[in-house]
């Protein structure tokens, strides 16, 4: 059976005394964008460390394609970005890139080509491939960990923080590329904190609690959907406030409609990322110095909070 | 988690070819040593050199006419073993230090009984010796030649030679074995 | 065995490492000159220089987790980096023996034909069998404790030896005499003709290797790799 099957999964630590994973159970079809929200100790990496077989759980159990993720097939179309970004440091961007792609067992005949179209997928600039890895910045971190978790076209992609560090375009450029991953037909399962992130890009999210899945909601809006958009910037000094007249001038330029403004932010309607991402380059263009980004709706944060109105409970 | 994971599609696989070829190799050793144990190898490496007591040796030596040769060793030295194999197992060369030294076996027997009988003590620390073989040559003078280690029967021979060499003639027979 | 991991693990090597190898080189030679002798048994040196934290540092540096999310067997890991020590360790002793060798011909104590091939051969056992015992103890601690695990592993012997000394515990005092053999297998052929080491010897080399490495490869095969659970 295709997808990801975890049934009745428990986890504990430190001999029974830690519960990390209290009996989860989820299932996953093929070709969703899955989130998992939760507080810091909820069981998020736990449940992650067991979907890739680095964790021998208690009891329950986990399928993916119908196979143990211990198997060496569900290995070969799995790819991963760690929330912890330690990469052989010694390396650079390529040779890094490069040595994933080999351990991989993907063919050699490729592998330049292929190693340098998953650099320049993820953005990260040409110069820095032949830098050591040891002087990236968090960012170009975590750009290399997608583009060797990219390589192959893995059918599942598990990605831990995978935007956490990054600036705003980038967050975006991430969020168009797992758009065209879901669009090929892959899996994702994501954690983050970033919730404004985890509801641009998911299809469902669950919010996971004391090693327990607390609830799940369906997430209607995607990548294509219309929204309202907060956009947050740091207060200039007297006399060079950004105009109203001026941000609605920007905001038609890229297809999206102010809907009201105020000293350091203004909330706009935006058709889609497409529309986001070039309001934002537009903004930051004409000397906005802005700071933040954000979805204007709240649910996952209801969610996060404990609100409980007009959910799905698992 | 199976301990012992014999499916070869796990990346937790543990190799049947490996745990096979440990437990054979096992099983060997074991009834090989049993079987050693039980036969036990015909006196080996017969050592022909007439080694004489500490005292035996004290008094030879007052006369003045041979060196002593102090051949330092241990049970448990392979090395050790390899020279009273090459060396003193030879007929030829135990022939030719029988006449031209005065040999004495210091063993040492640390590791078997904790301790040394007082003579040996007494020997090691008066040359100070530090590793096994040491094979050490004392003149009528009182002087000493020491050689550490044991290399191959031709340079211990060689070291022999040597020492006589350096004797006045007519003390002691400075022939070749 | 897996290449890709064999050569990253060449690649790894710290100027501290190299540093050090070049110590022992100099010191050997002035050893070589006074004593008139190369030893195969400088290889186990290397081993270690090299070796030191070769999966301990992976564990350590927090590599393991993007490195098993590949389709890699653990024991194909656990004989990669076994080959990758060994390998390097052999070669540096091949090149230690030869210069070792050109130093006495140029002393006129040329060692003769055989015992040259023996030594290659016995470094090669040496190197191999030391790298097994460091991998498997690689494995139990982070970082380079797997050096002072050894070291702590002869302390230890070598005091529990002279406590048993009295008592009449023959398997006891049989294993304790021969944690170096445990340890450095190989190491004591080195003064000696390949004939002339005996069959048991043989056997008892290869076990011990094999079992250094099956527990290696088990205890790979069971550990959690995690930061969760911190």
């Amino acid at each position: 059976m295709a997808g990801i099957q975890i049934k009745n999964l428990v986890k504990t630590y430190a001999q029974g005394k830690v519960r990390a994973l209290d009996g989860v159970s989820l299932t996953i079809p093929p070709g969703q964008v899955f989130g998992v929200i939760g507080p810091n100790g909820a069981g998020k990496t736990t449940l992650m460390g067991c979907l890739l077989g680095f964790l021998n759980p208690d009891s329950g159990s986990i399928e993916i394609d119908g196979l143990d993720p211990s198997d060496l097939r569900a290995r070969a179309v799995t790819g991963y970005v760690p929330e912890r970004l330690a990469f052989d440091r010694w390396m650079n961007g390529r040779e890094f890139v490069t040595y994933h792609h080999a351990l991989a067992k993907l063919p050699a005949g490729r592998r330049n080509e292929e190693v340098a179209q998953a650099l320049s997928r993820v953005g990260l600039e040409e110069d820095a491939w032949t830098r050591p890895i040891a002087k990236y910045s968090r960012g170009m971190l975590q750009r290399l960990g997608l583009a060797q978790a990219l390589l192959g076209s893995p059918r599942y992609l598990f990605l831990d923080e995978p935007t956490s560090g990054m600036d705003p375009l980038g967050v975006m450029a991430v969020r168009e590329l797992l758009s065209e991953i879901k669009k090929q037909g892959s899996t994702i399962l994501l954690n983050s904190h970033q919730l404004d992130q985890v509801d641009r890009i998911c299809d469902n999210v669950v919010f996971v609690k004391n090693g327990r899945v607390e609830s799940m909601e369906t997430v209607q809006a995607g990548a294509e959907s219309q929204r309202a958009m907060t956009i947050s910037w740091r207060k200039l000094g007297k006399g060079s406030a950004v105009a109203g007249a001026k941000l609605k001038e920007i905001a038609e330029k890229c297809g999206a409609e102010l809907l009201e403004s105020a000293e350091g932010k203004a909330e706009f309607l935006v058709k889609d990322d497409e529309g986001a991402q070039k309001l934002l380059a537009l903004l930051v263009r004409a000397g906005v110095p802005v700071i933040e980004a954000s979805s204007a709706e709240k649910r996952l944060e209801r969610l996060f909070l404990g609100e409980k109105r007009g959910k799905e409970k698992v | 988690m199976r301990i012992l994971n014999s499916d070869p599609h796990s990346s937790k696989e543990m190799p049947s070819w490996l745990m096979g070829l440990t437990f054979l190799l096992f099983l060997a050793w074991v009834g090989s040593a049993i079987y050693n144990n039980a036969h036990p190898a015909p006196a080996a490496a017969q050592d022909l050199v007439r080694w004489q007591t500490f005292s035996d040796a004290d008094n030879q030596w007052k006369r003045g006419t041979k060196p002593i040769l102090y051949d330092f060793s241990a049970a448990w030295c392979g090395p050790c073993q390899q020279m009273k194999k090459d060396v003193f197992g030879d007929q030829k060369t135990a022939d030719w230090i029988n006449q031209s030294f005065i040999p004495v076996s210091a063993l040492d027997r640390q590791q078997e009984d904790g301790k040394n009988s007082p003579e040996v003590e007494a020997l090691q620390k008066q040359y100070d010796i530090q590793a096994f073989p040491t094979l050490v040559v004392k003149f009528p003078n009182g002087s000493f030649k020491t050689q550490v280690g044991y290399d191959s029967q031709e340079k211990t021979i060689q070291f022999l030679q040597e020492q006589l060499a350096d004797l006045k003639p007519g003390s002691a027979s400075a022939s070749t074995p | 065995m897996n290449l890709t991991l064999v050569w990253a693990a060449f690649r790894r090597t710290h100027w501290i490492r190299l540093a050090l190898l070049t110590i022992i080189f100099i010191t050997g030679y002035f050893t070589i000159a006074a004593e008139k002798t190369v030893l195969a048994g400088e290889g186990a040196w290397f081993v270690w220089v090299l070796g030191a934290g070769i999966i301990g540092k992976d564990v350590s540096e927090g590599v393991l987790s993007l490195l098993f999310s590949r389709p890699i067997k653990r024991a194909e890991y656990v004989f990669s980096k076994w080959m990758a020590v060994g390998l390097m360790a052999s070669a540096l002793t091949w090149l230690y023996l030869a210069v070792g060798w050109s130093i006495l011909w140029h002393l006129n104590e040329p060692p003769a034909w055989t015992q040259m091939g023996t030594s290659l051969v016995l470094a090669l056992l040496i190197c191999f069998g030391t790298s097994a015992a460091l991998v498997f103890l690689s494995t139990l601690v982070p970082g380079i404790g797997d050096l002072a695990l050894m070291f702590l592993i002869l302390l230890a012997g070598q005091l529990l030896e002279w406590w048993v000394a009295g008592q009449s515990w023959p398997l006891v005092k049989w294993f304790l005499h021969n944690i170096v053999v445990f340890l450095f297998p190989g190491m004591g052929w080195q003064s000696m003709g390949l004939g002339d080491i005996s069959l048991l010897d043989w056997i008892g080399y290869f076990s011990i290797v094999t079992i250094w490495l099956t527990l290696a490869v088990g205890m790979m095969n069971r550990k959690e790799i995690t930061y969760a659970n911190s």
